[in-house]
């Protein structure tokens, strides 16, 4: 990591202006800084900054289902008793959270440590996801930086298609609410109004203190028109001590963040995280206060709130003496102790990174504060972070591949397996045998000439499991689909590699799924048993949410594909196309257009009336 | 495939808001054994063009489309 001088540009305040960056100048303070950028290495990037950020968000994970079972840590967090069931539902449900930023001390020689991780109501977020990336193309364009430079930064994109899988379906409208007198909060509430008209959301603003609640327990907007959707720059920890918190619960109101981001935004989760995972090499010792063992951070360290803003009353503690401290109205809760970070002295300056998340995938880089050498807040904002590397590499909407998949099989549910398969048996085609997945659905296959139809139905709807974050459930989805009517509801394709390929949909901000692993007995035609087993890959497609795509890596191919079970009384040779009806068949052929791999598909409808995606697809 | 095609063969009524999956085709080397057959069975369909069409009211939701290759 370098600290670069460079030179701002001679009408900066205009253009970040003309972004619609008011703020840039705070009580006569510069906020943004463009005399200094910081260059990383890919390397740096990849391995010291995106790899850790989604690593830690996964240990939050498994600390949010740790604390839901724990009353204890709930006590600990000062989690009011009544909001735990508010809590609980929104992780059962799986609500979607939307964004969050680590604040990591890193100086390119060690690992980035976690310093705390700002998952409610983050901002800084305008600069980090537009300005910054604006500087970056007019700086390379303007000589400034070299051309070769690129940014760590597809936040802009990730929010505005991560507002389109807030809810299924895709939410109609959705309100957006802040405190009065902010013009930094209702600069980022306005550009997230922005990212979700440009996802076909009906944004509407307004102020918390102009919020009421209605007759029926529902809130509603200075208008009185129920909110159903509520992004609030709020944090719960707020909301949990008003006076309408007994409503929330019985809103119907879907918040963003939701809930459950109430345990990993208190500084609580950090003792949590260590005692987890201690010796994590992103992590800093850290305790509550009075733990007997924060004698074992010595006499350096930062005492911080559970709760709190800005930096306000945390106390840095060097030698056993306050060297520094922060005065505000926090604290009640109780603190935390936390061993110091080495921050790297830069020319004397102390930078911290702010590692960017949407909806859990680490997506950009951007400076939340600088620390100055008294290691002070302060506001100017020093990180217009770039790389030399090729462009696109974080690029939406596809991982890079220019290779064109086969297709694997298709998905067609309906409700009377051995009727529709009587039904394909009329039709010519051989019927396989009928099998029963673990989570609660039924199939039969009909190989067609290296792919295959797979029928399938619900067996036994008590073992489909529900959605939940990073969890996809092939059973849900073949159940909502078969309530919305039979059909097809799924195209799947070949993969060589699905863990990779789920890895490259996470970063691709096309599908946040764990590659899914399954494994039966399949019959043989001479009655002899053999295991088949596959991995499967899931992707998301905002535009086409009824559409299912994912990828499928067959392990045991031999024992699955028998030239025997692909001899049909009709001839099939193969299946040729699979027809999508969409009223935007740019939009929804997105996903399948880049899994195939270009020009494999051909859309052909065009202005306001339905048309159709076809591709030929058979290997 | 225009708008009107898609909605001839597809049965589709641009109705539905959502995206869609309405359906697939296969190849056979022969269409003719594949129409007597489906006659024979009673199976509806109907030609569009070179293609042979099952449509979806009468294939649990899902156009089955036939064609040569």
């Amino acid at each position: 990591m370098q600290r670069l001088r460079v030179a701002p540009r001679k009408d900066w305040q205009a253009e970040v202006e003309r972004l619609g960056f008011a703020y840039h100048t705070l009580g006569g303070e510069t906020y943004w800084d463009e005399s200094v950028a910081y260059a990383f290495s890919l390397k740096e990037i990849e391995e010291e900054i995106e790899a850790p950020t989604s690593e830690i968000e996964g240990l939050c994970f498994a600390f949010v289902e740790r604390a839901l079972k724990d009353e204890e840590i709930l006590h600990r967090l000062a989690i009011p008793e009544a909001q735990w069931g508010l809590i609980r539902d929104s992780w059962q449900r799986g609500d979607r959270n939307l964004y969050g930023r680590l604040d990591l001390a890193y100086d390119g020689k060690g690992p980035a440590k976690l310093l705390e991780y700002n998952a409610d109501t983050p901002t800084s977020l305008f600069e980090a996801a537009v300005v910054q990336w604006d500087w970056l193309e007019q700086a390379m364009a303007r000589g400034l930086i070299s051309r070769g430079s690129d940014q760590f930064n597809s936040l802009h994109e990730r929010l505005i298609a991560v507002f389109g899988q807030l809810r299924h379906p895709t939410p109609q409208r959705m309100h957006f609410t802040c405190v009065q007198g902010s013009s930094e909060d209702k600069g980022t509430v306005d550009y997230l109004i922005d990212c979700a008209s440009q996802a076909g959301i009906d944004a509407r603003f307004t102020f918390i203190e102009e919020m009421g609640l209605l007759a029926d327990g529902r809130f509603c907007d200075g208008a009185s028109l129920p909110i159903e959707l509520l992004f609030k720059l709020y944090p719960w920890e707020w909301l949990f001590r008003e006076q309408y918190a007994s409503a929330l619960a019985g809103s119907r109101c879907q918040f963003v963040e939701p809930p459950w981001k109430a345990l990993v935004s208190s500084k609580g989760l950090l003792p949590y995280l260590w005692e987890m995972a201690p010796g994590h090499p992103n992590l800093l010792p850290t305790y509550f206060e009075g733990d007997p063992r924060c004698a074992e951070l010595g006499a350096n360290h930062v005492r911080k709130p559970l709760y709190s803003r800005e930096g306000a009353n945390v106390t840095l503690v060097e030698g056993g003496a306050v060297r520094d401290s922060d005065d505000g109205p926090y604290g009640a809760e109780g603190f935390i102790l936390q061993a110091t970070a080495t921050l790297p002295n830069l020319d004397g300056n102390y930078p911290v990174l702010g590692s960017w998340l949407v909806a859990s995938q680490p997506c950009g880089l951007g400076g939340p504060r600088g620390y100055d050498s008294d290691h002070k807040e302060h506001l100017a904002l020093r990180a217009a972070l770039h790389r030399a590397v090729a462009p696109n590499a974080y690029g939406w909407p596809m991982p890079e591949t220019t290779q064109a998949r086969g297709l694997d099989h298709l998905v067609i549910g309906v409700a009377d397996l051995d009727a529709a398969g009587s039904f394909y048996e009329k039709l010519g085609f051989r019927v396989g045998a009928r099998n029963r997945h673990p989570w609660g659905t039924e199939t039969s296959d009909r190989p067609v000439s290296g792919a295959f139809l797979e029928l399938i139905t619900i067996g036994d709807a008590t073992l489909i499991p529900p959605h939940a974050p990073r969890s996809f459930s092939f059973g849900a989805f073949v159940r909502d689909a078969l309530a919305r009517g039979e059909g097809m509801s799924m195209q799947v394709l070949e993969s060589q590699d699905a863990a990779g390929d789920a890895n490259g949909f996470r970063a691709a901000g096309i599908g946040d799924f764990e590659p899914f692993f399954f494994e039966r007995q399949a019959r043989r035609p001479d009655g002899s048993e053999v295991r088949v087993a596959f991995a499967l890959a899931f992707a998301e497609n905002p535009a086409a949410r009824d559409c299912g795509f994912f990828l499928c890596q067959q392990l045991e191919p031999q024992n699955f594909w028998n030239p025997a079970f692909q001899q049909h009384e009709n001839k099939a040779s193969g299946l040729s196309a699979v027809f999508m009806v969409a009223q935007e068949p740019g939009r929804a052929g997105e996903l399948p257009r880049g899994l195939f791999g270009s020009g494999e598909l051909c859309d052909a409808g065009g202005g306001s009336a339905p048309a159709v995606a076809a591709r030929g697809a058979s290997r | 495939m225009t708008p009107g095609a898609a909605s001839t063969m597809l049965d589709d009524d641009g109705r539905q808001e959502q995206a869609y999956f309405a359906g697939f085709a296969v190849t056979a080397p022969d269409l003719e054994p594949i129409r007597s057959r489906l006659a024979e069975r009673d199976i509806a369909h109907h030609r569009e063009g070179a293609r042979l069409v099952v449509p979806a009211g009468a294939a649990f939701g899902c156009t089955i489309v036939f064609e040569q290759g």
